[in-house]
Protein backbone atom coordinates (compact mmCIF):
# COMPACT_ATOMS: atom_id res chain seq x y z
CA UNK A 1 0.00 0.00 0.00
CA UNK A 2 2.78 2.52 1.15
CA UNK A 3 3.98 1.33 -2.81
CA UNK A 4 0.27 2.31 -4.21
CA UNK A 5 0.92 5.67 -2.21
CA UNK A 6 4.62 7.10 -2.90
CA UNK A 7 3.51 6.30 -6.80
CA UNK A 8 0.90 8.41 -6.86
CA UNK A 9 3.15 11.14 -4.99
CA UNK A 10 5.35 10.93 -7.52
CA UNK A 11 3.32 11.19 -10.48
CA UNK A 12 1.03 14.51 -8.60
CA UNK A 13 3.79 16.39 -7.13
CA UNK A 14 4.83 18.40 -9.78
CA UNK A 15 1.85 18.56 -11.80
CA UNK A 16 0.13 21.95 -12.86
CA UNK A 17 -2.96 21.01 -10.93
CA UNK A 18 -1.28 20.39 -7.58
CA UNK A 19 0.93 23.93 -8.04
CA UNK A 20 -2.45 25.72 -8.52
CA UNK A 21 -4.75 24.05 -6.09
CA UNK A 22 -2.41 22.96 -3.52
CA UNK A 23 1.00 24.62 -3.69
CA UNK A 24 -0.78 27.91 -3.92
CA UNK A 25 -1.39 27.79 0.15
CA UNK A 26 2.37 28.61 0.72
CA UNK A 27 3.16 30.49 -1.71
CA UNK A 28 0.98 32.68 -1.47
CA UNK A 29 0.90 33.20 1.74
CA UNK A 30 4.78 34.23 1.31
CA UNK A 31 4.26 36.36 -1.79
CA UNK A 32 1.82 38.21 0.79
CA UNK A 33 3.65 37.88 3.94
CA UNK A 34 7.05 39.10 1.77
CA UNK A 35 4.72 42.24 0.89
CA UNK A 36 3.64 43.27 3.89
CA UNK A 37 7.45 42.90 5.74
CA UNK A 38 8.25 45.27 2.45
CA UNK A 39 5.26 47.88 3.04
CA UNK A 40 6.21 47.73 6.86
CA UNK A 41 9.91 48.11 6.17
CA UNK A 42 8.55 51.20 3.66
CA UNK A 43 6.45 52.65 5.55
CA UNK A 44 6.90 55.59 8.00
CA UNK A 45 3.25 55.30 9.96
CA UNK A 46 3.27 53.32 13.58
CA UNK A 47 0.84 50.33 14.05
CA UNK A 48 -2.47 51.56 13.74
CA UNK A 49 -5.63 50.54 16.51
CA UNK A 50 -5.64 49.71 19.87
CA UNK A 51 -3.15 46.64 20.72
CA UNK A 52 -5.06 43.19 20.75
CA UNK A 53 -6.31 40.86 23.38
CA UNK A 54 -3.78 37.80 23.63
CA UNK A 55 -6.70 35.69 23.21
CA UNK A 56 -7.97 37.55 19.65
CA UNK A 57 -3.97 37.62 18.98
CA UNK A 58 -4.10 34.07 18.99
CA UNK A 59 -7.38 33.53 17.35
CA UNK A 60 -6.60 35.65 14.20
CA UNK A 61 -3.42 34.05 13.64
CA UNK A 62 -5.86 30.89 12.98
CA UNK A 63 -7.31 32.50 9.70
CA UNK A 64 -5.89 30.16 7.26
CA UNK A 65 -7.55 27.22 8.25
CA UNK A 66 -10.90 28.75 7.71
CA UNK A 67 -9.92 29.01 3.69
CA UNK A 68 -10.43 25.05 3.15
CA UNK A 69 -14.11 25.20 4.36
CA UNK A 70 -15.15 28.47 2.69
CA UNK A 71 -16.69 28.02 -0.90
CA UNK A 72 -13.56 29.36 -2.92
CA UNK A 73 -11.25 26.83 -0.97
CA UNK A 74 -13.62 23.76 -1.32
CA UNK A 75 -13.63 24.51 -5.06
CA UNK A 76 -9.57 24.88 -5.17
CA UNK A 77 -10.06 20.98 -2.88
CA UNK A 78 -12.62 20.11 -5.36
CA UNK A 79 -10.59 20.75 -8.34
CA UNK A 80 -7.57 19.08 -7.58
CA UNK A 81 -9.43 16.48 -5.97
CA UNK A 82 -11.36 15.93 -9.63
CA UNK A 83 -7.51 15.73 -11.14
CA UNK A 84 -6.24 13.17 -8.88
CA UNK A 85 -9.37 10.87 -9.51
CA UNK A 86 -10.45 11.69 -12.29
CA UNK A 87 -7.59 12.56 -14.33
CA UNK A 88 -6.63 8.88 -15.35
CA UNK A 89 -9.70 8.69 -17.25
CA UNK A 90 -8.21 11.76 -19.21
CA UNK A 91 -5.18 10.39 -19.32
CA UNK A 92 -6.38 6.94 -20.30
CA UNK A 93 -3.54 4.99 -17.73
CA UNK A 94 -5.88 3.35 -15.28
CA UNK A 95 -4.93 0.64 -18.37
CA UNK A 96 -1.16 1.24 -17.29
CA UNK A 97 -1.64 0.71 -13.43
CA UNK A 98 -4.65 -1.14 -12.97
CA UNK A 99 -3.12 -4.92 -13.73
CA UNK A 100 -0.04 -3.39 -11.41
CA UNK A 101 -2.05 -3.04 -8.47
CA UNK A 102 -5.15 -3.96 -6.62
CA UNK A 103 -8.00 -1.45 -7.52
CA UNK A 104 -9.00 -0.42 -4.21
CA UNK A 105 -5.52 0.31 -3.47
CA UNK A 106 -5.08 2.41 -6.22
CA UNK A 107 -8.16 4.67 -4.81
CA UNK A 108 -7.46 4.52 -1.43
CA UNK A 109 -3.55 6.04 -2.42
CA UNK A 110 -5.64 8.87 -3.99
CA UNK A 111 -7.48 9.63 -0.91
CA UNK A 112 -3.91 9.63 1.07
CA UNK A 113 -2.31 11.85 -1.55
CA UNK A 114 -5.16 14.21 -1.71
CA UNK A 115 -5.47 14.65 1.86
CA UNK A 116 -1.71 14.47 2.30
CA UNK A 117 -0.95 16.98 -0.16
CA UNK A 118 -3.45 19.35 0.84
CA UNK A 119 -2.55 19.22 4.79
CA UNK A 120 1.02 19.59 4.00
CA UNK A 121 0.29 22.63 2.32
CA UNK A 122 -2.02 24.00 4.87
CA UNK A 123 0.28 23.44 7.51
CA UNK A 124 3.29 24.57 5.46
CA UNK A 125 0.78 28.10 5.07
CA UNK A 126 0.33 27.97 8.78
CA UNK A 127 3.63 28.01 9.85
CA UNK A 128 4.69 30.93 7.74
CA UNK A 129 1.50 32.98 9.17
CA UNK A 130 2.72 32.02 12.76
CA UNK A 131 6.58 33.17 11.81
CA UNK A 132 5.15 36.23 10.13
CA UNK A 133 3.11 36.96 12.94
CA UNK A 134 6.05 36.59 15.55
CA UNK A 135 8.16 39.05 13.10
CA UNK A 136 5.61 41.70 12.67
CA UNK A 137 3.22 41.67 15.49
CA UNK A 138 3.78 43.19 18.49
CA UNK A 139 3.03 40.28 20.60
CA UNK A 140 0.29 40.53 23.38
CA UNK A 141 0.99 39.53 26.90
CA UNK A 142 0.25 36.29 27.88
CA UNK A 143 0.57 34.62 24.51
CA UNK A 144 2.13 31.37 24.91
CA UNK A 145 3.97 28.74 22.99
CA UNK A 146 1.71 26.24 23.63
CA UNK A 147 -1.74 28.36 23.71
CA UNK A 148 -0.88 29.31 20.05
CA UNK A 149 -0.13 25.49 19.43
CA UNK A 150 -3.56 24.64 20.38
CA UNK A 151 -5.47 27.19 19.00
CA UNK A 152 -3.55 26.24 16.05
CA UNK A 153 -4.18 22.40 16.32
CA UNK A 154 -8.08 22.75 16.87
CA UNK A 155 -8.62 25.09 14.02
CA UNK A 156 -6.79 22.29 11.53
CA UNK A 157 -8.21 19.15 13.11
CA UNK A 158 -11.87 21.07 12.62
CA UNK A 159 -11.20 22.34 9.03
CA UNK A 160 -10.37 18.23 8.33
CA UNK A 161 -13.75 17.04 8.00
CA UNK A 162 -15.06 19.15 5.27
CA UNK A 163 -11.85 19.02 3.57
CA UNK A 164 -12.26 14.89 3.80
CA UNK A 165 -15.98 15.48 2.92
CA UNK A 166 -15.04 17.72 -0.05
CA UNK A 167 -12.54 14.95 -1.58
CA UNK A 168 -14.75 12.18 -0.66
CA UNK A 169 -17.84 13.59 -2.82
CA UNK A 170 -15.49 14.95 -5.55
CA UNK A 171 -13.42 11.37 -5.82
CA UNK A 172 -17.24 9.84 -5.90
CA UNK A 173 -18.16 12.17 -8.78
CA UNK A 174 -14.92 11.47 -10.43
CA UNK A 175 -15.42 8.01 -10.77
CA UNK A 176 -19.13 7.93 -11.32
CA UNK A 177 -18.56 10.70 -14.57
CA UNK A 178 -15.05 10.06 -15.29
CA UNK A 179 -14.40 13.57 -16.41
CA UNK A 180 -12.24 16.05 -14.64
CA UNK A 181 -14.75 18.92 -16.14
CA UNK A 182 -18.05 17.49 -14.77
CA UNK A 183 -16.45 16.19 -11.56
CA UNK A 184 -16.17 20.15 -10.99
CA UNK A 185 -19.09 21.03 -12.20
CA UNK A 186 -21.01 18.91 -9.91
CA UNK A 187 -18.75 19.75 -6.63
CA UNK A 188 -19.41 23.36 -7.46
CA UNK A 189 -22.81 22.34 -7.57
CA UNK A 190 -22.80 21.03 -4.19
CA UNK A 191 -21.23 23.48 -3.02
CA UNK A 192 -24.15 26.04 -4.25
CA UNK A 193 -26.48 24.01 -3.01
CA UNK A 194 -24.62 23.74 0.84
CA UNK A 195 -24.63 27.93 0.86
CA UNK A 196 -28.41 28.05 -0.47
CA UNK A 197 -29.43 25.13 1.89
CA UNK A 198 -30.91 27.49 4.67
CA UNK A 199 -33.11 29.48 1.84
CA UNK A 200 -34.36 25.94 0.41
CA UNK A 201 -35.28 24.76 3.92
CA UNK A 202 -37.24 27.96 4.41
CA UNK A 203 -38.79 28.06 1.37
CA UNK A 204 -39.87 24.22 1.26
CA UNK A 205 -40.79 23.52 4.33
CA UNK A 206 -44.20 25.61 4.09
CA UNK A 207 -45.11 22.81 1.85
CA UNK A 208 -43.92 19.58 3.57
CA UNK A 209 -42.43 20.81 6.40
CA UNK A 210 -42.02 16.70 8.10
CA UNK A 211 -39.95 15.82 5.43
CA UNK A 212 -37.83 19.35 5.22
CA UNK A 213 -37.52 18.61 8.37
CA UNK A 214 -35.95 15.41 8.12
CA UNK A 215 -33.74 16.36 4.76
CA UNK A 216 -32.08 19.26 6.91
CA UNK A 217 -30.81 16.45 10.07
CA UNK A 218 -30.32 13.46 7.65
CA UNK A 219 -28.21 15.51 4.38
CA UNK A 220 -25.07 16.74 5.02
CA UNK A 221 -25.38 20.21 4.01
CA UNK A 222 -26.67 21.08 7.35
CA UNK A 223 -23.92 19.27 9.44
CA UNK A 224 -21.02 20.81 7.01
CA UNK A 225 -22.25 24.56 7.67
CA UNK A 226 -22.71 23.47 11.28
CA UNK A 227 -19.31 22.15 11.84
CA UNK A 228 -17.92 25.09 9.98
CA UNK A 229 -19.25 27.45 12.22
CA UNK A 230 -17.82 25.52 15.38
CA UNK A 231 -16.28 28.47 16.55
CA UNK A 232 -19.10 30.56 16.62
CA UNK A 233 -20.78 27.49 18.83
CA UNK A 234 -22.46 25.85 15.15
CA UNK A 235 -25.37 27.12 13.33
CA UNK A 236 -28.85 27.44 14.16
CA UNK A 237 -31.12 26.79 10.69
CA UNK A 238 -34.63 28.31 10.89
CA UNK A 239 -37.22 26.34 9.14
CA UNK A 240 -40.02 28.71 10.38
CA UNK A 241 -40.94 30.89 14.06
CA UNK A 242 -41.18 27.72 15.58
CA UNK A 243 -39.09 25.01 13.90
CA UNK A 244 -35.10 26.14 14.65
CA UNK A 245 -32.85 22.75 13.80
CA UNK A 246 -29.83 23.21 16.09
CA UNK A 247 -27.30 20.29 16.48
CA UNK A 248 -24.49 19.67 18.81
CA UNK A 249 -21.10 19.39 17.12
CA UNK A 250 -20.82 16.01 17.82
CA UNK A 251 -23.65 14.96 16.04
CA UNK A 252 -22.82 16.65 13.37
CA UNK A 253 -19.53 15.82 13.30
CA UNK A 254 -21.12 11.43 13.02
CA UNK A 255 -23.34 12.75 11.14
CA UNK A 256 -20.70 13.66 7.94
CA UNK A 257 -18.33 10.99 9.12
CA UNK A 258 -21.16 9.11 7.82
CA UNK A 259 -21.46 10.39 4.49
CA UNK A 260 -17.69 10.56 3.81
CA UNK A 261 -17.37 6.74 4.85
CA UNK A 262 -20.81 6.33 1.98
CA UNK A 263 -19.43 8.31 -0.19
CA UNK A 264 -16.04 6.58 -0.09
CA UNK A 265 -17.49 2.81 -0.25
CA UNK A 266 -19.76 3.91 -3.04
CA UNK A 267 -16.62 5.22 -4.65
CA UNK A 268 -14.52 1.88 -4.21
CA UNK A 269 -17.77 -0.30 -5.03
CA UNK A 270 -18.02 1.32 -8.36
CA UNK A 271 -14.50 1.42 -9.24
CA UNK A 272 -13.79 -2.35 -8.59
CA UNK A 273 -17.11 -2.95 -10.80
CA UNK A 274 -15.91 -0.61 -13.36
CA UNK A 275 -15.40 -1.46 -17.02
CA UNK A 276 -11.83 0.61 -18.50
CA UNK A 277 -12.47 0.02 -22.34
CA UNK B 1 9.80 -15.01 -9.26
CA UNK B 2 8.35 -18.57 -7.55
CA UNK B 3 5.93 -20.84 -9.44
CA UNK B 4 3.65 -23.37 -7.89
CA UNK B 5 1.31 -24.36 -10.58
CA UNK B 6 2.26 -27.47 -12.83
CA UNK B 7 4.76 -27.12 -15.69
CA UNK B 8 2.42 -27.66 -18.49
CA UNK B 9 -0.18 -25.16 -17.11
CA UNK B 10 -0.76 -22.18 -19.59
CA UNK B 11 0.51 -19.02 -19.08
CA UNK B 12 -2.78 -17.35 -20.21
CA UNK B 13 -6.22 -19.62 -21.10
CA UNK B 14 -9.43 -18.26 -21.85
CA UNK B 15 -12.28 -20.42 -21.59
CA UNK B 16 -15.87 -19.45 -22.80
CA UNK B 17 -15.00 -15.91 -22.68
CA UNK B 18 -17.65 -13.66 -23.39
CA UNK B 19 -18.67 -10.13 -22.86
CA UNK B 20 -22.23 -8.34 -24.07
CA UNK B 21 -22.42 -4.50 -23.93
CA UNK B 22 -25.80 -3.22 -22.89
CA UNK B 23 -28.65 -5.23 -21.51
CA UNK B 24 -31.51 -7.33 -23.62
CA UNK B 25 -31.86 -6.96 -26.88
CA UNK B 26 -30.20 -4.28 -27.57
CA UNK B 27 -26.58 -5.09 -25.90
CA UNK B 28 -23.62 -5.73 -28.25
CA UNK B 29 -22.29 -9.06 -28.31
CA UNK B 30 -18.54 -8.06 -28.33
CA UNK B 31 -16.76 -11.14 -27.69
CA UNK B 32 -18.45 -14.16 -27.86
CA UNK B 33 -17.10 -17.72 -26.71
CA UNK B 34 -13.40 -17.43 -26.81
CA UNK B 35 -11.53 -20.61 -25.97
CA UNK B 36 -7.64 -20.70 -26.43
CA UNK B 37 -4.42 -21.32 -24.63
CA UNK B 38 -1.04 -19.88 -24.76
CA UNK B 39 2.10 -22.03 -23.62
CA UNK B 40 5.48 -21.12 -22.49
CA UNK B 41 8.16 -20.52 -24.39
CA UNK B 42 5.75 -19.29 -27.74
CA UNK B 43 4.44 -16.28 -29.12
CA UNK B 44 0.78 -16.74 -29.56
CA UNK B 45 -0.94 -14.32 -32.43
CA UNK B 46 -4.28 -13.03 -31.90
CA UNK B 47 -5.52 -11.90 -35.56
CA UNK B 48 -8.37 -10.32 -36.69
CA UNK B 49 -10.04 -7.09 -38.56
CA UNK B 50 -10.65 -3.61 -36.31
CA UNK B 51 -13.38 -4.65 -34.21
CA UNK B 52 -13.25 -8.13 -34.08
CA UNK B 53 -13.02 -8.40 -30.47
CA UNK B 54 -9.44 -8.29 -30.20
CA UNK B 55 -9.06 -5.31 -27.42
CA UNK B 56 -12.05 -6.34 -25.51
CA UNK B 57 -10.69 -10.04 -24.85
CA UNK B 58 -7.28 -8.49 -24.03
CA UNK B 59 -8.48 -6.13 -21.77
CA UNK B 60 -10.98 -8.90 -20.20
CA UNK B 61 -7.59 -10.93 -19.84
CA UNK B 62 -5.80 -8.00 -17.83
CA UNK B 63 -9.02 -7.26 -15.66
CA UNK B 64 -9.76 -4.14 -17.09
CA UNK B 65 -12.87 -5.44 -18.50
CA UNK B 66 -15.09 -7.57 -16.68
CA UNK B 67 -15.82 -11.21 -18.62
CA UNK B 68 -20.13 -11.60 -18.33
CA UNK B 69 -19.37 -15.19 -19.72
CA UNK B 70 -16.48 -17.39 -18.86
CA UNK B 71 -13.26 -17.11 -17.91
CA UNK B 72 -9.18 -15.91 -18.32
CA UNK B 73 -6.95 -17.64 -16.37
CA UNK B 74 -3.15 -16.63 -15.59
CA UNK B 75 -0.86 -19.52 -14.21
CA UNK B 76 -3.99 -21.62 -13.50
CA UNK B 77 -5.21 -18.93 -11.40
CA UNK B 78 -8.50 -16.19 -12.29
CA UNK B 79 -7.74 -12.63 -12.86
CA UNK B 80 -6.81 -10.64 -10.20
CA UNK B 81 -4.07 -8.32 -8.88
CA UNK B 82 -1.29 -11.53 -7.34
CA UNK B 83 -2.08 -13.03 -10.79
CA UNK B 84 -1.29 -10.21 -12.72
CA UNK B 85 2.02 -9.68 -10.76
CA UNK B 86 3.48 -12.22 -13.60
CA UNK B 87 1.62 -10.10 -16.78
CA UNK B 88 3.38 -7.59 -18.88
CA UNK B 89 1.22 -5.49 -20.75
CA UNK B 90 0.99 -2.85 -23.45
CA UNK B 91 -2.35 -1.80 -24.76
CA UNK B 92 -3.95 1.43 -26.51
CA UNK B 93 -0.11 1.80 -27.89
CA UNK B 94 1.27 2.50 -24.27
CA UNK B 95 -0.91 5.04 -22.44
CA UNK B 96 1.00 7.14 -20.22
CA UNK B 97 1.24 10.49 -17.68
CA UNK B 98 1.73 13.75 -20.25
CA UNK B 99 3.20 15.64 -17.75
CA UNK B 100 5.91 13.17 -16.94
CA UNK B 101 9.02 12.06 -18.79
CA UNK B 102 9.61 8.60 -19.94
CA UNK B 103 11.60 8.31 -16.90
CA UNK B 104 9.07 9.35 -14.42
CA UNK B 105 6.50 7.05 -16.44
CA UNK B 106 8.32 4.04 -15.86
CA UNK B 107 9.18 4.87 -12.00
CA UNK B 108 5.71 5.52 -11.25
CA UNK B 109 5.25 2.05 -12.78
CA UNK B 110 7.82 0.44 -10.84
CA UNK B 111 6.44 1.83 -7.64
CA UNK B 112 2.74 0.96 -8.37
CA UNK B 113 4.17 -2.80 -9.07
CA UNK B 114 5.97 -2.63 -5.63
CA UNK B 115 9.35 -2.54 -7.25
CA UNK B 116 12.66 -0.63 -6.85
CA UNK B 117 12.80 0.18 -10.53
CA UNK B 118 16.23 -1.13 -10.76
CA UNK B 119 15.12 -2.66 -14.21
CA UNK B 120 14.52 0.80 -15.42
CA UNK B 121 17.57 2.00 -17.54
CA UNK B 122 18.15 -1.83 -18.73
CA UNK B 123 14.17 -1.72 -19.96
CA UNK B 124 14.96 1.43 -21.99
CA UNK B 125 18.27 0.74 -23.32
CA UNK B 126 16.17 -2.10 -24.43
CA UNK B 127 13.92 -0.31 -26.35
CA UNK B 128 16.39 2.02 -27.10
CA UNK B 129 15.01 5.21 -25.32
CA UNK B 130 17.33 6.04 -23.00
CA UNK B 131 18.71 9.29 -24.86
CA UNK B 132 14.71 10.08 -25.10
CA UNK B 133 13.98 9.17 -21.11
CA UNK B 134 14.10 12.95 -19.60
CA UNK B 135 11.78 14.06 -22.09
CA UNK B 136 7.79 14.52 -21.19
CA UNK B 137 5.92 11.88 -22.67
CA UNK B 138 3.42 14.90 -24.27
CA UNK B 139 6.72 15.20 -26.77
CA UNK B 140 7.21 11.63 -27.77
CA UNK B 141 5.91 10.07 -31.65
CA UNK B 142 3.68 7.63 -31.55
CA UNK B 143 6.54 4.85 -32.32
CA UNK B 144 8.08 6.15 -29.46
CA UNK B 145 5.32 5.54 -26.83
CA UNK B 146 4.92 2.31 -28.60
CA UNK B 147 8.52 1.07 -27.32
CA UNK B 148 7.75 2.93 -24.09
CA UNK B 149 5.00 0.82 -23.80
CA UNK B 150 7.01 -2.24 -24.69
CA UNK B 151 9.12 -0.95 -21.51
CA UNK B 152 6.87 -0.95 -19.17
CA UNK B 153 5.60 -4.20 -19.91
CA UNK B 154 9.04 -5.29 -19.66
CA UNK B 155 9.70 -3.54 -16.33
CA UNK B 156 8.82 -6.16 -14.03
CA UNK B 157 11.10 -8.92 -15.89
CA UNK B 158 7.09 -10.60 -16.25
CA UNK B 159 6.84 -14.47 -17.47
CA UNK B 160 3.84 -13.83 -19.90
CA UNK B 161 3.47 -10.86 -21.95
CA UNK B 162 0.15 -9.37 -23.52
CA UNK B 163 0.41 -7.17 -26.22
CA UNK B 164 -1.84 -5.07 -27.79
CA UNK B 165 -1.05 -4.11 -31.49
CA UNK B 166 2.37 -3.91 -30.83
CA UNK B 167 3.50 -2.83 -33.80
CA UNK B 168 1.54 0.39 -34.48
CA UNK B 169 3.30 3.07 -35.17
CA UNK B 170 6.64 1.05 -35.66
CA UNK B 171 8.55 2.33 -38.61
CA UNK B 172 10.12 -0.62 -40.68
CA UNK B 173 13.27 -0.49 -39.06
CA UNK B 174 11.25 -0.25 -35.34
CA UNK B 175 9.53 -3.20 -36.37
CA UNK B 176 12.42 -5.34 -37.26
CA UNK B 177 13.50 -4.75 -33.93
CA UNK B 178 10.08 -5.53 -32.27
CA UNK B 179 10.03 -9.10 -33.99
CA UNK B 180 13.76 -9.79 -32.75
CA UNK B 181 12.36 -8.51 -29.04
CA UNK B 182 9.43 -11.04 -28.97
CA UNK B 183 11.00 -14.51 -30.66
CA UNK B 184 13.65 -13.50 -27.75
CA UNK B 185 11.57 -13.26 -24.97
CA UNK B 186 9.83 -16.53 -25.90
CA UNK B 187 13.51 -17.91 -26.49
CA UNK B 188 14.33 -17.11 -22.85
CA UNK B 189 10.91 -19.47 -21.71
CA UNK B 190 8.54 -16.65 -21.67
CA UNK B 191 4.52 -16.40 -23.14
CA UNK B 192 3.81 -13.70 -25.46
CA UNK B 193 0.96 -13.26 -26.47
CA UNK B 194 0.05 -10.49 -28.69
CA UNK B 195 -3.00 -8.83 -30.97
CA UNK B 196 -2.23 -7.81 -34.50
CA UNK B 197 -4.41 -6.72 -37.87
CA UNK B 198 -0.82 -6.97 -39.66
CA UNK B 199 -0.55 -10.69 -40.74
CA UNK B 200 2.78 -10.68 -42.49
CA UNK B 201 4.28 -9.76 -39.17
CA UNK B 202 2.52 -12.50 -37.11
CA UNK B 203 2.92 -14.84 -39.88
CA UNK B 204 7.09 -13.94 -39.20
CA UNK B 205 6.84 -13.97 -34.96
CA UNK B 206 4.20 -16.22 -34.23
CA UNK B 207 4.30 -19.54 -33.86
CA UNK B 208 0.42 -20.05 -32.94
CA UNK B 209 -2.33 -18.19 -33.86
CA UNK B 210 -6.38 -17.85 -33.45
CA UNK B 211 -8.33 -15.80 -35.95
CA UNK B 212 -11.12 -13.99 -34.24
CA UNK B 213 -14.10 -12.30 -36.24
CA UNK B 214 -17.23 -10.66 -35.24
CA UNK B 215 -16.33 -12.09 -31.34
CA UNK B 216 -15.79 -15.42 -32.56
CA UNK B 217 -13.25 -17.69 -32.79
CA UNK B 218 -12.97 -18.49 -36.03
CA UNK B 219 -9.39 -20.99 -36.06
CA UNK B 220 -6.78 -21.64 -33.58
CA UNK B 221 -3.43 -23.22 -35.46
CA UNK B 222 -0.04 -23.19 -36.06
CA UNK B 223 1.07 -20.74 -38.75
CA UNK B 224 2.09 -23.94 -40.72
CA UNK B 225 -1.04 -25.52 -40.59
CA UNK B 226 -3.08 -22.71 -40.92
CA UNK B 227 -0.42 -22.11 -44.24
CA UNK B 228 -1.07 -25.68 -45.42
CA UNK B 229 -4.70 -25.61 -45.30
CA UNK B 230 -4.99 -23.04 -48.54
CA UNK B 231 -2.75 -25.73 -49.86
CA UNK B 232 -3.63 -24.61 -54.03
CA UNK B 233 -1.85 -25.27 -57.61
CA UNK B 234 -1.21 -22.55 -60.02
CA UNK B 235 -1.97 -23.24 -63.64
CA UNK B 236 -0.27 -21.49 -66.31
CA UNK B 237 -1.64 -22.65 -69.99
CA UNK B 238 -3.12 -21.51 -72.82
CA UNK B 239 -5.93 -20.92 -74.25
CA UNK B 240 -6.74 -20.62 -70.56
CA UNK B 241 -10.50 -21.19 -71.38
CA UNK B 242 -9.51 -24.51 -73.11
CA UNK B 243 -7.51 -25.51 -69.68
CA UNK B 244 -10.33 -24.45 -67.40
CA UNK B 245 -12.55 -26.11 -69.48
CA UNK B 246 -10.84 -29.35 -68.97
CA UNK B 247 -10.63 -28.64 -65.39
CA UNK B 248 -13.92 -28.32 -64.93
CA UNK B 249 -15.49 -30.65 -62.37
CA UNK B 250 -12.59 -32.35 -61.58
CA UNK B 251 -10.96 -29.83 -59.05
CA UNK B 252 -12.39 -26.46 -58.01
CA UNK B 253 -10.48 -23.19 -59.09
CA UNK B 254 -10.29 -19.94 -59.49
CA UNK B 255 -8.89 -17.69 -62.02
CA UNK B 256 -6.59 -15.20 -61.03
CA UNK B 257 -4.31 -13.08 -62.73
CA UNK B 258 -4.33 -14.70 -66.28
CA UNK B 259 -3.99 -18.52 -64.62
CA UNK B 260 -5.69 -21.12 -62.53
CA UNK B 261 -5.60 -21.25 -58.93
CA UNK B 262 -6.51 -24.85 -58.32
CA UNK B 263 -7.88 -26.02 -54.98
CA UNK B 264 -5.56 -29.40 -55.22
CA UNK B 265 -2.77 -30.99 -53.89
CA UNK B 266 1.01 -31.37 -54.66
CA UNK B 267 0.08 -35.48 -55.13
CA UNK B 268 -2.57 -34.36 -58.08
CA UNK B 269 -0.30 -32.37 -60.19
CA UNK B 270 0.42 -35.21 -62.73
CA UNK B 271 -3.45 -35.74 -63.22
CA UNK B 272 -4.08 -32.31 -63.86
CA UNK B 273 -1.03 -32.17 -66.70
CA UNK B 274 -2.56 -35.25 -67.98
CA UNK B 275 -5.42 -33.93 -68.10
CA UNK B 276 -4.66 -30.49 -69.74
CA UNK B 277 -2.79 -32.48 -72.47
CA UNK B 278 -5.36 -34.55 -73.10
CA UNK B 279 -7.44 -31.02 -73.53
CA UNK B 280 -4.79 -29.95 -76.32
CA UNK B 281 -4.04 -27.30 -74.40
CA UNK B 282 -0.17 -25.67 -73.71
CA UNK B 283 1.27 -25.83 -70.47
CA UNK B 284 3.74 -23.46 -68.90
CA UNK B 285 3.83 -24.24 -65.15
CA UNK B 286 2.00 -25.87 -62.66
CA UNK B 287 2.66 -25.48 -59.55
CA UNK B 288 2.98 -24.89 -55.83
CA UNK B 289 0.55 -21.54 -55.16
CA UNK B 290 1.85 -20.47 -51.54
CA UNK B 291 -0.50 -18.17 -49.98
CA UNK B 292 -0.24 -15.63 -47.44
CA UNK B 293 -1.48 -15.90 -43.80
CA UNK B 294 -3.49 -12.47 -44.96
CA UNK B 295 -5.14 -14.60 -47.91
CA UNK B 296 -6.08 -17.06 -45.49
CA UNK B 297 -7.33 -14.53 -43.07
CA UNK B 298 -9.31 -12.71 -45.91
CA UNK B 299 -10.65 -16.25 -47.32
CA UNK B 300 -11.50 -16.94 -43.25
CA UNK B 301 -13.62 -14.31 -42.43
CA UNK B 302 -15.16 -13.50 -46.09
CA UNK B 303 -16.30 -17.62 -45.41
CA UNK B 304 -17.52 -16.55 -41.92
CA UNK B 305 -20.01 -12.73 -43.25
CA UNK B 306 -21.34 -15.51 -45.59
Amino acid sequence: MLDAVLAEALKLRRHRATWLMVWIYPIAVTLILAGVLLYSALSTHGPAGPPQSAADWIQDGTVLWKVPTSGAGRFLIAGFAAVVFAGEYGWNTWKLIIPARARWQLIAAKWVVALGFLMLALIAADLIIVLGSLLLDKIPAGVTVAAVAKAHWQAGAHALLPILYTIAFAGLFAILTQSILATVILSIALVVIEGLWPLIGLFAHQYAPALISWLVKVLPFYHVSNLNAWARGGMDMMLDKSTIVSMSWTTSFWALTAWIVAAGAATQARFLRQDLN
Amino acid sequence: MATSEPSGTPALELRGLGKTYGRGAGGKRAVDDVSLSVRRGEVYGFLGPNGAGKSTTIRMALGLIRPTDGEALLYGEPVSAKALRRVGSLVDGGTFYPFLSGRDNLRVLARTQGSDGSRIEAVLERVDLTRDAKRKVKGYSTGMKQRLGVAAALLDDPELVILDEPANGLDAAGIQDMRNLLRGLAADGKAVFLSSHLLHEVEQICDRVAVVHKGKLLREATVREMLDQGEALRVEAEPLDAAAAALDGQWPFTRAEGSLKVQAGRADAPAIVRRLVEANTNVFRVGPDDQSLEEIFLNMTRDSDA
